[in-house]
């Protein structure tokens, strides 16, 4: 299946993680901030993401659009896949942020 | 739960307003694309319309590719100070739902300037159709309302 048919089926609130994930990652205080929030104790997801997914989710935040293909074949190798590894991209919660 | 109090054309107004004036005094410019209810929202206010929704929305929907304006969106999520302030939030969507729209949507959207910050808004028609397709009760009062208050071009 080619990529966009497997990204197809992402939601809007996925889509957005990873477009403003991106876009917000260049600045290294955001960079700082947005990983503080992620690995708060409080926010839910941070076992997830720090025991697994965190190398998997800064490379894809590192990267940009035009690497997608490449990036999808990487983690396919490694067991994993562009899609799911966007699932994993935590979400931000407004009350501790 | 989120809140559901952003109701009434000036509120977005104001909003974009005060974001504006922010953005300007750090000297910044950034572009927003606003789609949904807040949109039509938006056109009710230019058209000098001061009654709201009879039932209020829970966020704001824009889109943009500027960093200043992404981070005051993130600052403003569900469960913010924002939030808990204004008694709705900010759900940043993404480039990829302008693909509900038809691809010559930019040629009937508005421009408005808010000091710092630009905001296009689709037509409300444009804003409508996804709208109709989806035919929940909820889109279906937005029309109704497009159309009572004369905003939607020619009735329906």
């Amino acid at each position: 299946m080619i990529l966009s048919e497997k990204l197809r089926y992402l939601s809007y609130q996925d889509h957005a993680r990873l477009q403003y994930g991106r876009l917000l990652w260049k600045n290294p205080k955001m960079k700082e901030r947005l990983l503080g929030h992620w690995l708060d104790l409080r926010h839910p997801y941070r076992d997830r993401f720090q025991e697994t997914y965190r190398p998997w989710v800064e490379r894809v935040l590192s990267s940009d659009s035009a690497s997608d293909e490449k990036l999808d074949q990487e983690f396919m190798r490694e067991g994993e896949s562009l899609r799911s590894i966007i699932k994993e991209i935590p979400p931000v919660f407004g009350a501790f942020y | 739960m989120p809140r559901r109090e952003l109701r009434y054309p000036h509120q977005v107004h104001d909003w974009l307003s005060l974001w504006g004036k922010f953005l300007r005094s750090k000297s910044e410019e950034a572009t927003m694309i606003l789609i949904g209810s807040a949109a039509i929202l938006l056109h009710a206010y230019k058209h000098g319309v001061q009654e709201g929704f009879l039932d209020g929305s829970m966020d704001v929907d824009p889109i943009t590719s500027d960093e200043s304006l992404a981070m005051l969106c993130y600052e403003s999520q569900i469960g913010s100070a924002f939030e808990l302030k204004n008694g709705w939030h900010v759900n940043l969507m993404p480039d990829h739902v302008l693909l509900e729209f038809e691809t010559s949507w930019r040629e009937r959207a508005m421009k408005l300037h808010y000091e710092g910050l630009i905001v296009i808004i689709p037509s409300v028609e444009d804003l409508i159709k996804p709208k109709l397709k989806r035919g929940e009760p909820r889109d279906l009062r937005h029309r109704d309302y497009a159309v009572r208050y004369r905003i939607l071009e020619g009735g329906e």
